[in-house]
């Protein structure tokens, strides 16, 4: 019974707040260290600067609100709590922002104290947090293809670590692995095995709840993330399998790009549908990630082709679609959407008139951030091919990411205000309507 | 054999439907039409929540003895929808299309995650509790088509 009752149960607003508060400014600090080292980040994925910058990016930034999210979409979406929400979400928080900054001083100082402490911390906190995660969506009372996609996602996220924590312990204790080949699978696994097959178990919620589009075909939102998976374990093994095994490597590649490439066009052909004209920030990072998505899987499919210096470029070419193409433009739009709703909703319980989510944040300054943050991205692919670029583009990402940072106090502060003030609107803020004399 | 609950989930899609209408005429500054279809959708949606508070959630309360469970939070939610669209009718004679928009924006967000918890939680459970009661899956199919056609 207790299961039964449970979707009522939203966490406290501090579970997902203390991670969307954090996070921009891991990216910022990843835009910096462009600014600054930018020409070794350029030179190989392999350079210990660009593994910084990665893992501020992913870890800092990508992991956190990921997280945060999961932990308030679980009870509405899936109708399940969280065991220990608020204890959870403080250790996870503190673990990964203090893991993120450690692992990325480990890699820039190249120090094994540093990895040391860094790996079993990252590697502990993710266990916790994939444990309760997979105990609620165990003991889900419904099964739909969200949850299925999201218990695929959480195995997706135990092997990118798993296989982190060994790539990492590898630093403080030299081992006789295939440190080439595990880094390959590492990589894969957090892109795809968690990340993609996360976004697009989220996706099928979201997409047709913002936008009013058609609900997602029966036949890719049940397979889709499954098969995801499929043509990644294949492509895992044979990547260990080694040279022979070439051919059927790149024939699970191809299966694997034609699932993503179904999903890209499915996704902006549901949009295209919707039955809600209105456009908004959202929208439009939503339609931005997918094009990135749909250029770094070609990027991607081109690399087995390429030698040298192009290969490298075209490397961190497809890191940046990725990373701040993909998931970096999906979260600001969702967070864009989740904050102004939960400040309104938890307020809600606490007070008479509540200012609408427009009030929280504006439209106009949703928009313009979202612009400066696909100028960012645009700005960083540039730099690619032409380096010269590359501190201007690392302080692109620096000024997006600070600028998110800024929008999203602005919406936390705007809990406070109205709370505060008993259910008047935000400072300058226009208040709602009726309520002339301003609550 | 139909679900209880069919009907309520279908006519989901259709309140979304009035709904845009609504926001789309008022995003257009066409008040007229703004007005017909606000009104439209205002109906469409009482209907929805009468059906649900009068017909079906009293069977579930009854069947399971659950009467502070979900249905008492979909109650709830059905308060706090009816005062948005009040918010965007109070807009509307206004002539206030920002504040419409705003209003409107919030209605959906959680309209859309209320029909999220009961397509995928509260229905199932009717489904499941109040299988075989044709009766009322008639009653609810009855009132919900005199009202769309």
């Amino acid at each position: 019974m207790a299961a039964l009752l449970s979707y009522e149960q939203a966490p406290p607003l501090s579970v997902p707040y203390r991670f969307f508060l954090s996070a921009p400014l891991f990216a910022a600090a990843a835009g910096l260290l462009l600014a600054w080292r930018g020409d070794e980040v350029l030179a190989t994925r392999w350079s210990m600067p660009a593994l910084a910058v990665t893992h501020l990016m992913t870890i800092g930034f990508l992991l956190q609100v990921m997280c945060g999210a999961l932990m308030q979409i679980l009870p509405v979406a899936v109708g399940t709590h969280l065991w220990r929400a608020r204890a959870v979400a403080l250790a996870t928080h503190l673990g990964m922002s203090l893991g993120a900054m450690l692992l990325a001083a480990a890699f820039l100082l190249e120090k094994p104290a540093l990895f040391a402490v860094a790996v079993p911390l990252l590697a502990g906190v993710v266990a916790v947090f994939v444990a309760v995660v997979v105990a609620a969506l165990l003991r889900a009372p419904v099964g739909n293809d969200t949850v299925r996609a999201m218990r695929t996602a959480m195995l997706g996220l135990a092997i990118t670590v798993a296989l982190g924590a060994t790539l990492g312990w590898s630093f403080v204790q030299p081992s006789q692995l295939p440190i080439i080949e595990l880094t390959h699978l590492h990589a894969a696994w957090g892109l795809t095995g968690w990340g993609l097959v996360l976004l697009v178990g989220v996706a099928y919620l979201v997409v047709p709840m913002f936008q009013l589009t058609p609900p997602y075909r029966e036949k890719l939102s049940r397979w889709l993330p499954t098969a995801l998976a499929v043509a990644l374990a294949a492509w895992s093994a044979l990547w260990l399998a080694g040279q022979e095994a070439r051919h059927w490597r790149t024939l699970a590649f191809l299966a694997g790009t034609g699932l993503v490439v179904w999903f890209v066009l499915a996704t902006l052909g549901l949009q295209r549908r919707r039955r809600r004209k209105v456009v908004d920030a959202t929208l439009r990072l939503w339609q931005a990630g997918m094009v990135c998505m749909l250029l770094a899987v070609l990027l991607a499919a081109a690399l087995d082709s390429a030698e040298g210096e192009l290969r490298n470029r075209l490397e961190v070419a497809v890191a940046i679609l990725m990373l701040h193409g993909v998931f970096g433009s999906v979260i600001v739009g969702m967070l864009y959407k989740i904050m102004p709703f939960l400040n309104w909703l938890h307020l809600q319980q606490v007070v008479r008139q509540v200012p609408s989510m427009r009030k929280m944040l504006s439209d106009q300054a949703m928009m313009r951030h979202a612009w400066t943050h696909m100028a960012s991205v645009v700005l960083l692919l540039a730099a690619v091919a032409v380096p010269v670029l590359m501190p201007v583009a690392g302080l692109a990402l620096v000024v997006t990411s600070l600028w998110l940072e800024a929008n999203v106090v602005r919406i936390a502060r705007a809990y406070r205000r109205v709370r505060a003030s008993g259910g008047s609107a935000p400072a300058g803020a226009v208040p709602p309507c009726g309520d002339a004399g301003g609550g | 054999m139909m679900r209880v609950t069919e009907a309520l989930e279908q006519h989901h899609k259709y309140c979304d439907d009035t709904f845009a209408a609504a926001e789309e005429a008022a995003r257009q500054g066409d008040w007229p039409a703004c007005t017909q279809a606000l009104k439209s959708f205002h109906h469409d949606l009482e209907q929805h929540f009468g059906v649900e508070e009068s017909l079906l959630f009293p069977a579930f309360e009854q069947a399971t003895g659950m009467t502070a469970g979900p249905t008492r939070m979909m109650r709830m939610e059905h308060v706090q929808m009816r005062a948005l669209v009040e918010e965007m009718e109070e807009c509307l004679r206004a002539r206030d299309a920002d504040g419409l928009a705003g209003a409107a924006e919030t209605l959906l967000v959680l309209m859309q995650q209320h029909n999220l918890k009961e397509q995928n939680i509260l229905y199932p459970m009717c489904d499941q509790h109040l299988h075989g009661a044709r009766d009322l899956r008639e009653r609810i199919g009855a009132a919900l088509a005199t009202e769309t056609t």
